[in-house]
């Protein structure tokens, strides 16, 4: 035990005399942390610029465009008069979505024939073009069901069966976890996490090589008594602290300067964390047991790390990815936290729902951990025997 | 020596660094082809299909097993599970097997024959963006079907012909129109982007890792020495490997990547190759200024591989940039990332002209004559320290 204690001491005093150690675990977290979530601030979209092409011209045409108006989301800047000048503002992003109002668009309604109002959607930024298509069908279905509702009360029907008819199927949805669908509360916190797991496999990858680099093993290997589990517990037991600290920070300053919500239970969260950082830990450990170069080995973890937000399906779904992206997916342990950490703080979905993805972790923890120690057992007694033998 | 000559020298100087360096090898010749394939094939299908949704179906009967199949036959969604136990549903939902649950209710059909409305639940889960919308928008679209289908039985039920139901049955109709010859996909939206950045952020962790190896191995000198003392002659001798190098990625990413992943290029080629040329010209200058700011190769790679998300995401490429936090509009503004991706997609996808794009296009000269003024003072700070160092050795 003071052995562990003693090889914690000196890792805190390398990270601490350290500029790179330094910079990464307690420089570059705020600072990330930081950026995303002043990136998100602003929360919602508003006052999007569209366009609005009206060929009508006629006091319906204009209520329409009204009611476009009176959307939060959208503000209108341009009239243009034919599809080509939509395109044209469209090129030059001074537009991100247009409507269309036909000829005889009131004619047609009052001689109860159909009509239809065409939404130009600009697909090079999908998600962007999808919020200003909803705003838009919003609107518009409103006044239809309007319309509809007015004609069956004109008819003599009654107001409720006029109702019934204009909407039959009332759909009553429950946006669970994130109804606003705000961009900061969705994003934010697994960009953070991403950061975080990156951070700590990129210093994990130099924790042990470093050391044969700085000719300061056998030094570290005498701390240790010669006991390969005592050097990897004092070494992991620093950096799992910083990870915590930063866990705090992340959670206690913020997420609460940022008005980001947490609807979880303090202790599945932690658990949650302490596992993802032993599961970093531990990779980072295997691949610096293993690769004597730390710039090999920081190369080996940018690749490894990298693709962890893309590929843990945050933001595309894994079941959409070909089997071979979702193989991969299953190898990094960001990809079993992000489904455990949405189900913990979006969720509060309870240990039972948690347990599959903190069991896949636990194997992050307990494999590289086995291969480190082996590979570094073995080294520990070559360089034991060869010291024996001087 | 010919300035041709001094920049050929300086760039097969840096050909044979780079061949001796493993982690530059497996940065700039291994990197950009793997992530390419890599990434690309996640969005390789472009679009999710058959988002696993849960039906509580409390009617058994004709139209609610209608409804169903109308839901399940859709493209995005797919009928996981049909039951009539809510806590199952629940469960479901909360291990997130499913990532919405329908409930419909009893007298679902008697209800909607009746013309007395009926009260359909729908349970999504919003922690991520896509699956939800794609549950809301094809379920509320099967809705509409619906509600238009028993508008136009009243109405022929009360006289109308079939020509005049549906136009009563849905008075104002709605175009969904892509602008432009796009995917309206997730995958073609955000695969350009994908590679263009692939092509930045591993050029500039080769290029900075490059130079920052000059100074750990106190190699300036003789990089310096090749040119004469000439600084531009160093910048340029040492960028020249890396245009070329990345001219020919650029090539093979629009012919080979774009045709497997099956990406319209609308715009013109000529005005393509002037933009990327004018980026990886941009891109060196950046390169070097932030490569000298680097004592050591492993700080020049740790420094780029954290800065790709913030970079991408500052952009405007995902979220647009006039809504962003002013502080962050002012970083973007000082990336080449920013303008260059607004241009790119205009000519990829907009079939843009050179006026559509001349403000980005003047964005990255500027930016151009800001780095290269940075690139060729830190060059001149390396070289004095590079003298002061020769001349104490003497």
């Amino acid at each position: 035990m003071k052995a562990i204690w003693k090889i914690t001491l000196r890792e805190f005093k390398i990270i601490a005399s350290k500029r790179s150690y330094f910079i990464i675990l307690l420089v570059f977290p705020p600072i990330l942390f930081l950026l995303y979530s002043f990136i998100y601030n602003s929360q919602g979209l508003k006052n999007i610029p569209i366009a609005v092409w009206d060929e009508d011209k006629t006091e319906l045409s204009r209520f329409l465009i009204r009611q476009y108006q009176s959307s939060p989301m959208v503000t209108i800047v341009a009239s243009p008069n034919s599809a080509n000048d939509i395109e044209n503002l469209a090129r030059t992003n001074e537009i991100h979505g247009a409507v269309h109002i036909p000829k005889n668009f009131e004619s047609n309604l009052k001689s109860f024939k159909g009509s239809t109002v065409t939404f130009y959607r600009n697909t090079s930024n999908l998600i962007f073009g999808s919020m200003l298509y909803k705003a838009f069908a919003q609107v518009t279905l409103t006044i239809n069901a309007g319309i509809l509702l007015e004609r069956f009360k004109a008819t003599g029907v009654e107001p409720e069966t006029a109702m019934n008819l204009a909407n039959p199927i009332r759909l009553h949805v429950n946006s669970l976890y994130n109804p606003t669908y705000n961009y900061q509360n969705y994003l934010v916190p697994g960009l953070m996490t991403v950061g975080f797991q990156m951070m700590l496999i990129m210093i994990a990858v130099l924790i042990i090589n470093s050391e044969w680099e700085n000719n300061t093993y056998n030094e570290l290997l005498q701390m240790s008594k010669g006991s390969t589990m005592t050097l990897l517990m004092g070494k992991t037991l620093p950096h799992f602290i910083i990870g915590l600290i930063n866990v705090v920070l992340m959670f206690g300053v913020f997420y609460a300067v940022f008005n980001i919500p947490i609807n979880a239970d303090v202790v599945p969260l932690v658990v949650l964390f302490s596992l993802l950082i032993l599961a970093c830990l531990a990779i980072g450990i295997m691949v610096s047991v293993i690769f004597k170069e730390a710039l090999m080995a920081s190369d080996l973890a940018l690749f490894y790390t990298s693709p962890a937000f893309v590929f843990s399906g945050f933001t595309f779904p894994k079941w959409a990815m070909p089997w071979y992206d979702q193989f991969y997916a299953s190898l990094m342990p960001y990809t079993p936290f992000l489904m455990g950490f949405f189900k913990v703080y979006q969720m509060d979905a309870g240990w039972n729902s948690l347990l599959p993805n903190l069991i896949h972790l636990g194997w992050f923890i307990l494999i590289p951990y086995s291969i480190a120690f082996a590979v570094l057992k073995i080294k520990n007694t070559k360089i034991l025997k060869l010291q024996h033998e001087h | 020596m010919s300035t041709k000559n001094t920049l050929i020298k300086l760039m097969l100087r840096e050909a044979s660094r780079v061949a001796k360096d493993h982690t530059l090898i497996l940065s700039l010749l291994f990197a950009p082809i793997f992530y390419a394939f890599f990434y690309g094939s996640i969005y390789i299908n472009k679009t999710e299909k058959e988002v696993p949704i849960i039906i509580v179906d409390n009617d058994h009967s004709d139209a609610s097993r209608t409804f169903i199949r109308m839901i399940d036959e859709s493209q995005i969604v797919e009928v996981a599970i049909v039951t009539e136990d809510m806590n199952e549903a629940k469960s479901q939902f909360l291990h997130t097997k499913v990532q919405g649950i329908i409930s419909i209710p009893k007298n679902f059909e008697a209800d909607l024959k009746g013309i007395n409305g009926t009260d359909v639940k729908m349970f999504l889960n919003t922690s991520r963006f896509l699956p939800s919308n794609d549950i809301n928008q094809t379920v509320h679209e099967i809705a509409l079907i619906i509600g238009a289908g028993v508008r136009l039985k009243y109405y022929q039920m009360h006289g109308s012909n079939s020509t005049q139901s549906l136009d009563r049955a849905m008075p104002i109709s709605i175009d969904d129109h892509t602008l432009f010859v796009l995917p309206s996909t997730y995958g073609g939206f955000l695969l350009p982007g994908l590679l263009l950045l692939i092509l930045q952020q591993t050029f500039l962790i080769g290029m900075t890792e490059s130079i920052a190896r000059e100074r750990e191995q106190k190699t300036v000198g003789d990089w310096l020495k090749q040119s004469r003392g000439y600084l531009w002659k160093s910048i340029w001798g040492k960028s020249l490997f890396f245009l070329i190098l990345y001219a020919a990625y650029s090539l093979f990413f629009h012919v080979v990547n774009y045709h497997v992943l099956d990406l319209p290029i609308n715009g013109s080629i000529s005005l393509l190759v002037v933009l990327l040329t004018l980026f990886f010209l941009v891109l060196a200058l950046f390169g070097t200024f932030f490569g000298t700011l680097f004592s050591k190769e492993i700080w020049a790679l740790q420094f780029f591989a954290f800065s790709s998300y913030p970079i991408f995401l500052a952009s405007g490429y995902s979220w647009p940039l006039f809504t962003l936090n002013p502080v962050i509009q002012a970083f973007a503004f000082i990336l080449p990332t920013t303008p260059v991706l607004e241009a790119y997609i205009g000519i990829v996808y907009k079939n843009a002209s050179i006026i559509d794009i001349q403000y980005n296009l003047a964005h990255l000269l500027l930016l151009g004559v800001c780095y290269g003024g940075l690139a060729w003072w830190r060059m001149n700070k390396l070289s004095t320290l590079e003298i002061r160092v020769q001349s104490n050795k003497a």
